[in-house]
């Protein structure tokens, strides 16, 4: 497997990297870590004639705005962003999920602005077609999937680790485009197109994450269930935040967000109202998990079926339930 | 003599352990030669087709390539692992008129960097017929079913793409069955795993002005090499020389010939510059040879005390599109039942059967995991329906030291009985059994449980190159340099090796040098393939060791006017004992030896074989004939934790007791039984090859899970000892390399119904497939 031929610019700042961006137009790719781009290029799956990296740029470590709130610069990697003492503080939820990103080596390369930006996965797709699969799928611009061959549709799922986390916690991303810097609700980033995962367009850069810290009582939990349990992307993740009354029994608010199973993280909305007002018990969390799944419609995916999903997915969705109840506590700095 | 070791049985640092560690060790992707190409190889995208046209006008012309070849460049001869009058050779280096499997080669390109050869092959233009294909090897013996290739034409029976068929059986099966108390039928099927070696196959081949062909291969011996090199490019054994480079594993993956292998060489002759062909991981995963995989039936007869009467077997290797070791396996399945217990009466009927997935070849312990599983699987489930426990059914049954088994073979000094015994009490086996099975639901999700498997396994046997040589000199210094063909592919060989030359001599390691495996320069060897590297090229060099021990002390006695009763060597000095003044070094003794044995420098030379005096290997077809002279026995347990409600196991702990007769290398000895725990653990959990249609559906490291450090269990190791080093005496030690990745995955199954009652007749014991048998699965 051979890296094509390709141009590198390193522009000087995130602004500059957006023009350029824009002016190369669909020629033109921005790598971060390029740990996910570089094996899609290997294996022929993306051809850009130009990168423009964001690698040499530096990151600014995490801040606590006035308000509390915790600021992320996308262009931190995954590594420095696990150890971050802030992070841990204000969103442990966060670092446990950047921990659980395939292997030390690739956290020390991958950022979170290209784990949050990662392209769909599926086992047909992700290799190189000279001479395996070479009839194009979906996402190949074919018109077929191998995978449900009846389908019409493509099956690649959206494995971010982190983006469950980040949408679970209502982060919001600052997007930088040529001419504006927008704000955008995470969960706004995906289109749950597998073909085309992501709604912002080619002359856009992903620069910063704010995630709001509520002085309340929060619990949280990030489930990851793998076969191998390292260097491996998620059969499914689910993340949790239960922001509580101030009894700590009962729940104010849920966000539960579903990782892995479909074209994109999944909220599951039903779940949360369900949780929204409730006392925490063993029945309710079962009761929730419940319909967590039959809100999610897992894609069954790299060899695991959608009964096996759904059956795991309720576990691991109560297992987390009970972890952020047992994890309740007040958000650091709130006088209590 | 007296027999004080220094060298065998301790444990000693592996030769090769500074260069390995330190980055030094060349590997042939290390290898630069000036001039050299780069190859690269064309594969067929179909699972079946007819080759129409191959046109590489364009190819040719892109600039940088120097050399292009397709089967016409061939001399037409076929190759394969087995080719014998019954099974004549069906592979054609490169493919003919047809391809029959995604990844077969169709051509292949030299050009002077990767980037240029990859161009080419994109623009040669093929084009196909697709022909239909079959996958499912049941599919396959149905009369009517593509044709792969016909089938064989000594099976009588209807059936399609039979490769091959061993039959074997002795006793009366009828009579046995009928006398039993207790008959039940099972099927167990396996599934295809990948070895897993972390070094790529990569060739560099050079064909130099004078007609030699030069290459240097990642293998697991050259001699076999050498022998398909020279037969498919139709040049004399003498003109081709096949030499080491340092080898990152093999597990069997590494025998056969291949693509990369024949291609390299053949451009390298159309060029007349070296070529290198690097396989790339991906292709690894799509177009080389995996395991075997099989459907294993078992119908067995047992009396109401757990004595068996009967065993009746049918086998199904799942073979790809050509014989590949299809045959071999058929054979080597029913080998691996035979060795652990006692069986009156037994029919056997192994297939080998084509299909149009990618061909299969030998995998660690080459089908003895398989049939382990099985067995041992089925023997629990007999001990549970007669209400004994797994220990008992199985001491029942064991084979004991001397007994002969049907095919001639003598287990002499097995300790199979004792290896139960210790693993059994070491894990309180008694104690744990059953207790998962009355737990109460309050203990969470967890259980946790225990099981027992066994196995018994070959130390070598006949397959060219059948033997082994060795030839020990000695320097004028008093060092010696050991000659053998046998390859250290990982295990430890050259280590080993020169423990027994160092104990033969009382010399100190750093004083042997190792030259190995080259066709050219070494004497043959059986290759790191047939588990017989410490037994047959262990005893080659102890024969070796002793004649140059006795021309040391003929010499001395001679000079030092003693009997040689009275000398002893030590310190590369031989004394007379008791008079430490009274020496020669082995410095003087060379000299010595030159000037008044007419110039004699001091070479010992040994050779050695398994059933010596056999003059053939056992009949594939019919299993008669004998088969090996050393068998290794073991018992291994395991522990493992299930979680109840995502089925997810793991396994815990392991324990293996083992009868390796002595071990040369404690240390050595340990790591392959770790290793093999860590194998077997991923064949039970995590490693499974996906294909479709004959196409891989996850070839990276990433989507093929192979176990990491985390999750590996601990491996515990308890020696059975049953024999011992002497020096100037041969020895019998047994194999430690593959019979133990079979007994821990038969007890990881044994303890995950244990611990929650769930029966897995299928490898490998996905999360799904536990919540599947827990009915937990809508
Ligand atoms: C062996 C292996 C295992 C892996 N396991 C996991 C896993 O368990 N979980 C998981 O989540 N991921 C996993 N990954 C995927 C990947 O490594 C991580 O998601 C990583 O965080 C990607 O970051 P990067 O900086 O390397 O991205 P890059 O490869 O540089 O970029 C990825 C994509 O995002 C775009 N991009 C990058 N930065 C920005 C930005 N700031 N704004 C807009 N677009 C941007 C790029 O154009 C590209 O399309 C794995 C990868 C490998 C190779």
């Amino acid at each position: 497997m051979r890296l094509p031929k390709f141009e590198h610019v390193q522009p000087s700042s995130r602004e500059e990297a957006s023009r350029l961006l824009q002016e190369h137009g669909s020629r033109a790719r921005l790598v971060s870590g390029g740990t996910d781009l570089y094996p899609r290029m290997k294996y022929g799956l993306t051809r850009p004639d130009v990168l423009i990296s964001l690698k040499g740029l530096p990151a600014t470590p995490p801040t606590v705005d006035p308000n509390g709130d915790l600021h992320v610069d996308a262009l931190m990697t995954l590594a420095d962003l696990a150890r971050s003492q802030t992070v841990l503080e204000k969103t442990p939820l966060l670092s446990e999920a950047a921990l659980s990103v395939a292997s030390n080596q690739i956290r020390h390369m991958g950022t979170l602005g290209g784990n949050l930006c990662q392209e769909n996965r599926c086992p047909y797709y992700n290799q190189t077609h000279t001479f395996q699969f070479v009839e194009p799928c979906f996402k190949r611009n074919g018109d077929q999937c191998y995978l449900i061959p009846k389908g019409k549709k493509c099956w690649a799922v959206f494995s971010s680790d982190t983006a469950p986390a980040l949408i679970s916690l209502g982060a919001s991303a600052t997007i930088l485009a040529p001419k504006e810097r927008r704000q955008l609700p995470l969960e706004n980033l995906y289109t749950g197109d597998p073909l085309k995962p992501l709604t912002i367009s080619d002359g856009e850069v992903l620069t910063e994450i704010i995630i709001p810290c509520p002085l309340s009582l929060r619990g949280t939990a990030f489930m990851k269930f793998t076969l191998r349990g390292g260097m491996e992307y998620a059969a499914l993740s689910v993340a949790v935040v239960l922001d509580m009354e101030n009894d700590g029994v009962l729940c104010r608010a849920a966000r539960i967000t579903v990782g892995s199973v479909g074209a994109g993280p999944i909220r599951a909305g039903k779940g949360e109202n369900a949780m929204a007002g409730q006392r925490l018990s063993k029945n309710l969390f079962q009761e929730v998990a419940q319909l967590v799944v039959s809100e999610t419609h897992p894609f069954p995916h790299h060899g695991y079926s959608a009964a096996y999903l759904r059956a795991c997915l309720e576990v691991e969705t109560r297992r987390a339930f009970s972890l952020a109840a047992e994890q309740i506590t007040r958000n650091p700095g709130d006088p209590g | 003599m007296e027999n004080k070791l220094d060298y065998v049985g301790q444990r000693i640092p592996r030769k090769d352990g500074p260069v390995k560690v330190t980055g030094r060790a060349k590997y042939t992707v290390d290898v630069q030669l000036p001039g050299m190409l780069v190859g690269r190889i064309l594969r067929s995208p179909h699972p079946h087709a007819k080759i129409l046209n191959i046109d590489v006008s364009r190819a040719e012309r892109l600039k940088g390539v120097k050399a292009i070849i397709t089967s016409d460049d061939t001399i037409g001869v076929k190759h394969a692992f087995v080719d014998t009058p019954r099974y004549p050779a069906d592979e054609p280096p490169i493919a003919k008129d047809r391809v029959l499997f995604v990844g077969e080669a169709v051509a292949a390109v030299a050009a002077t960097d990767a980037d240029v050869a990859e161009e080419a092959l994109s623009l040669i233009k093929v084009d196909y017929e697709p022909l239909p294909a079959v996958f499912d090897v049941e599919e396959a013996m149905q009369p009517g079913a593509p044709e792969v290739h016909t089938s064989h034409p000594k099976v009588k029976e209807p059936l399609s793409n039979i490769a091959g068929k061993t039959e074997s059986g002795w006793g009366d099966i009828k009579t046995g069955f009928a006398q039993a108390d207790y008959v039940r039928e099972d099927r167990f099927e396996s599934h295809l795993r990948t070895h897993g070696y972390l070094e790529p196959q990569a060739t560099v081949a050079s064909y130099e002005p004078g007609g030699k062909l030069n290459v240097l291969t990642s293998s697991q011996g050259p001699f076999f090499k050498r022998a398909k090199l020279a037969q498919t490019l139709g040049l004399p054994f003498s003109r081709v020389r096949v030499h080491k480079a340092y080898v990152g594993g093999g597990f069997g993956g590494k025998i056969d010939l291949f693509y990369h292998e024949f291609c390299a060489a053949l451009l390298s002759m159309k060029t007349g510059r070296p070529v290198k062909i690097e396989a790339s991981r991906e292709e690894i995963f799509t177009a080389y040879r995996h395991g075997e995989p099989l459907i294993i039936e078992i119908k067995t007869g047992v009396k109401n005390d757990g004595t068996l009467v009967a065993q009746q077997f049918r086998v199904i290797n799942k073979s790809g599109a050509y014989r590949g070791t299809g045959v071999v396996v058929i054979f080597l399945a029913w080998g691996f039942i035979i060795g652990a217990y006692r069986v009156p009466n037994f029919k056997y009927e192994g297939y080998a059967v084509y299909t149009n997935n990618p061909p299969r070849t030998a995998q660690r312990g080459h089908g003895c995991p398989q049939m382990r599983f099985a067995v041992e699987s089925q023997l629990d489930m007999i001990a549970e329906k007669l209400g004994i426990d797994p220990l008992e059914i199985r001491l029942k049954n064991a084979r004991q030291a001397g007994e002969i088994l049907p095919n001639g073979d003598n287990v002499y000094n097995c300790g199979l009985t004792e290896c139960i015994e210790k693993a059994a009490e070491h894990t309180e086996f008694k104690k744990k059994y059953g207790q998962a099975r009355s737990a109460s639901p309050s203990m969470g999700s967890i259980r946790r449980g225990i099981g027992i498997g066994v196995s018994a396994y070959i130390t070598g046997s006949l397959i060219y190159p059948n033997s082994s040589s060795t030839v020990i000199k000695m320097n004028d210094d008093g060092t010696v340099t050991l000659l053998t063909g046998a390859l250290d592919i990982g295990q430890g060989a050259e280590t080993i090796l020169c423990q027994i030359v160092a104990e033969e001599l009382k010399l100190p390691m750093e004083d042997i040098e190792v030259i190995a495996a080259d066709t050219e320069t070494t004497p043959v060897d059986i290759g790191s393939w047939i588990s017989g590297n410490a037994f047959v090229t262990g005893n080659a060099v102890r024969v070796a060791g002793t004649e140059v021990r006795e021309k040391l002390l003929s010499i001395a006695a001679e000079e030092l006017e003693a009997s040689l009763e009275d000398l002893v060597l030590k310190d590369k000095c031989v004394y007379v004992a008791g008079s430490p003044s009274h020496k020669l070094t082995y410095q003087q003794l060379v000299s010595l030896s030159i000037q008044k044995r007419d110039g004699d420098p001091i070479i010992g030379e040994g050779h050695w074989r398994t059933v010596r005096g056999e003059p053939y290997h056992p009949s594939l077809a019919t299993t008669k004939g004998r088969w090996s002279d050393s068998y290794a026995f073991g018992a291994q347990v395991a522990e493992v934790e299930v979680d109840i409600e995502t089925g997810q196991a793991r396994l815990i702990r392991a324990v293996t007791a083992h009868d390796c007769g002595f071990p040369i290398n404690p240390t050595l000895v340990e790591g392959q039984m770790d290793g093999q725990v860590s194998m077997a653990l991923g064949h039970a959990f995590m490693e499974e090859v996906l294909m479709k249609e004959g196409r891989t559906l996850n070839p990276s490291w990433l989507d093929y899970r192979m176990p990491t450090i985390h999750n590996t269990a601990k491996s515990e190791v308890i020696d059975v000892i049953t024999e011992r080093y002497e020096i100037g005496r041969p020895y019998r030690t047994k194999e430690v390399g593959e019979g133990y990745v079979s007994g821990i995955l038969a007890a990881i199954a044994n303890a995950v119904y244990d611990a929650v009652g769930v029966r897995l007749y299928t490898t490998p014991f996905t999360p799904e497939k536990i919540l599947q048998g827990l009915g937990k699965l809508k």
